[in-house]
């Protein structure tokens, strides 16, 4: 009977919707997760005491109080330029502005190995530039400077994209109505046209953080085996050491911390506004 | 007295496009203008002129007196309403009202006092708490004039303000806009390109049409003696045929308003029209009769009428036309062909009087 036939046909399809659900969980088992919980197992494998051990010791906090200081100057002077940038290629016309668009995503399709390379033929002892710094005695290779200028370059397009997406949504009539409603330029901007890129902000410092926290190849390149990073501690610990619980413990820590600064970031944002 | 509101002159053009010509417009306090046209007519360009977001060409803008084209729109004290409601997302429904007083520097109290009033007025108390994103449409729009009453606007501008919401809700809101201009006499002028809306909020109205004011008046004015063929077009319904007044003269358009076209049922072969057919509209009837000219014609008449002449599709009717305009093309005044009551129906060119017409 046809009721029959239609009821058949709702099952399959029930049917196949699991499926297809269920297949995406397993890949992204596969792909994505089982690799991550591999390295749980393996630091936690001797007890939580022996994972605490590996995280506190002296080589590993400085390795990470590099890798947040560096990552915080990199948000922070991506959180200026990004917002800088994102309003003149939304907000102004000018002859290349789609060039320029399209330029500023270059950093993404750029190796990091060439990145460490570029840096390198710039600002080594021989080159041009670095001849200019070292003579004023500000060696940039090996420095962290010269690790947060690469992160810069990494990073770049994040802040802008995520800026410039919201920006290109926001409804100028809102800044319009604020000025009829009796606020200045000024006001306006702070009142109406901040608040309202927050959610781009947000997801621009969430991104670049955490790409700047997790950079190896161009980091290990221009750190010229004298300083180290999260990433650079963990290749250290595996590669040389050889203890995998160690180096696995340091990882979890670097996996965690973008979670926890993101969770802090949101929490600080939603009470500036209750305010 | 001057009025209180007063353009004069006032001229625009974007990227060497005009789109204002030379407008003058005036505005009695207390009292409302609609500014009726169709989209591309330069109307909200006026209005965002008027507001002060748009510096225009040339011309003057008065405001009570006093010319305001210099002064920024922040210190104009204009309210304006937007299309879109354009209400501040990451603020609730109490903190966009009290937006304009916060600006201002008004102690918080006084602007939590001013809020609670406002929102009493648009009967939304229960939203104070809100963000504008889980409030309806016509929520929001309400909410956006609240926002704008709240700093007790010299002027009061509205930019289609009803044009993104559905028909039930619009009629109500321009109600209780009306209402609500009337109590508190409110100076406001309204951009719609909805001739229903700009009769009901409107005092009176202009009409616009390619950056310049065709006519201003009552509805009633505009309706009765169009002062352009673009008015007697756009205001109202009407036919427009290509054919000689007078028998013998060449052929000049003429607009004809459906009430005015005098139908009567004649036998199979006489008479100027066949009825095509036929829209009931309640207590009115739109017949749509097809000319032996090859022109359409709309016609309308009471539901008693229709039924007492016992009229179907296919018949034969003799038309006859009680008025007709014509407009030549350089916007002269125009010629109105209007016979007094007592004297029959014009003849129409080429055609015989319609007998026993009744008037």
């Amino acid at each position: 009977m046809a009721g029959e036939e239609g009821g058949g046909r709702t099952e399959l399809r029930a049917m196949t919707k699991w499926l297809m659900v269920s297949l995406a969980f397993a890949l992204f088992f596969v792909f994505v997760l089982m690799p991550l919980t591999s390295t749980v197992r393996f630091a936690f494998e001797d007890g939580p005491g022996k994972f605490w051990g590996a995280i506190t010791t002296e080589d590993a906090l400085n390795a990470l109080g590099n890798s947040m200081l560096i990552a915080t100057v990199v948000t922070l002077v991506n959180l200026g330029t990004g917002i800088l940038i994102a309003w003149v290629i939304v907000r102004h016309d000018f002859p290349g502005r789609s060039i320029f668009r399209t330029l500023i995503e270059l950093p993404i399709a750029v190796p990091t190995a060439v990145v460490g390379i570029s840096f390198i033929m710039l600002y080594s002892p021989e080159a041009f530039l670095g001849k200019m710094t070292d003579s004023w005695g500000l060696a940039i290779i090996p420095s962290v400077t010269g690790i947060i200028l690469a992160h810069i370059f990494v990073t770049f397009p994040f802040m802008v994209r995520s800026v410039s997406v919201v920006l290109e949504k926001l409804d100028v009539a809102q800044e319009e109505a604020a000025h009829t409603l009796g606020a200045s330029r000024r006001q306006t901007l702070w009142h109406v046209t901040l608040p309202a890129l927050r959610g781009g902000v947000v997801a621009g410092i969430a991104l670049t953080f955490t790409r700047s926290l997790g950079e190896f190849g161009s980091t290990f390149m221009l750190a010229g085996g004298v300083l180290r990073t999260g990433p650079l501690e963990i290749y250290h610990l595996s590669e040389v050491n050889l203890d995998y619980q160690a180096a696995s413990s340091v990882a979890i820590l670097l996996m965690v911390l973008p979670f926890v600064i993101l969770f802090g970031l949101n929490w600080a944002v939603d009470r500036m506004e209750a305010n | 007295m001057p009025p209180y509101l007063e353009v004069r002159g006032v001229r625009m053009a974007f990227g060497g496009k005009r789109v204002l010509e030379s407008v003058d417009l005036a505005v009695e306090r207390g009292r409302s203008l609609a500014i009726l046209g169709p989209s591309g007519c330069g109307k909200s360009t006026l209005l965002r002129i008027i507001s002060g977001l748009v510096r225009q060409d040339a011309g003057e803008v008065r405001l009570d007196g006093e010319r305001i084209d210099a002064v920024p729109a922040e210190r104009r004290g204009i309210g304006f309403l937007f299309q879109h409601y354009s209400l501040f997302p990451h603020m609730t429904v109490r903190q966009n009202i009290e937006f304009g007083l916060r600006m201002r520097g008004v102690p918080p109290e006084q602007r939590a006092a001013r809020a609670r009033e406002l929102l009493r007025l648009i009967g939304l108390e229960g939203l104070a708490d809100r963000r504008p994103g889980r409030l309806s449409g016509g929520e929001q729009q309400r909410v956006a004039l609240a926002r704008a009453l709240a700093i007790e606007p010299r002027l009061l501008l509205l930019d289609e303000p009803f044009g993104a919401l559905d028909a039930k809700i619009r009629r109500r809101l321009r109600r209780d806009l009306k209402a609500l201009q009337r109590r508190l006499g409110i100076t406001m002028v309204f951009v719609t390109h909805d001739q229903d809306e700009a009769f009901e909020v409107g005092d009176s109205i202009a009409v616009m049409h390619g950056g310049r004011i065709e006519q201003v008046g009552l509805p009633r004015d505009l309706y009765d003696h169009p002062a352009t063929g673009f008015v007697a077009r756009f205001v109202g319904n009407v036919n427009v045929l290509e054919m000689p007044v007078d028998p013998g003269e060449p052929a000049e358009e003429v607009i004809i308003r459906p009430e005015d076209v005098l139908v009567e049922r004649v036998g199979d072969g006489e008479g100027h029209a066949t009825l095509a057919n036929y829209v009931f509209l309640g207590p009115l009837i739109e017949l749509s009769l097809a000319m032996d000219t090859g022109d359409e014609l709309a016609a309308i008449m009471t539901k008693v009428e229709f039924v007492e002449r016992g009229l179907r599709r296919g018949q034969r009717m003799r038309v006859a036309f009680r008025a007709l305009r014509t407009f030549p093309k350089e916007q002269e005044p125009e010629r109105v062909i209007v016979p007094p009551r007592s004297m029959g129906p014009p003849e129409m060119p080429g055609m015989e009087p319609p007998l026993g017409m009744r008037w």
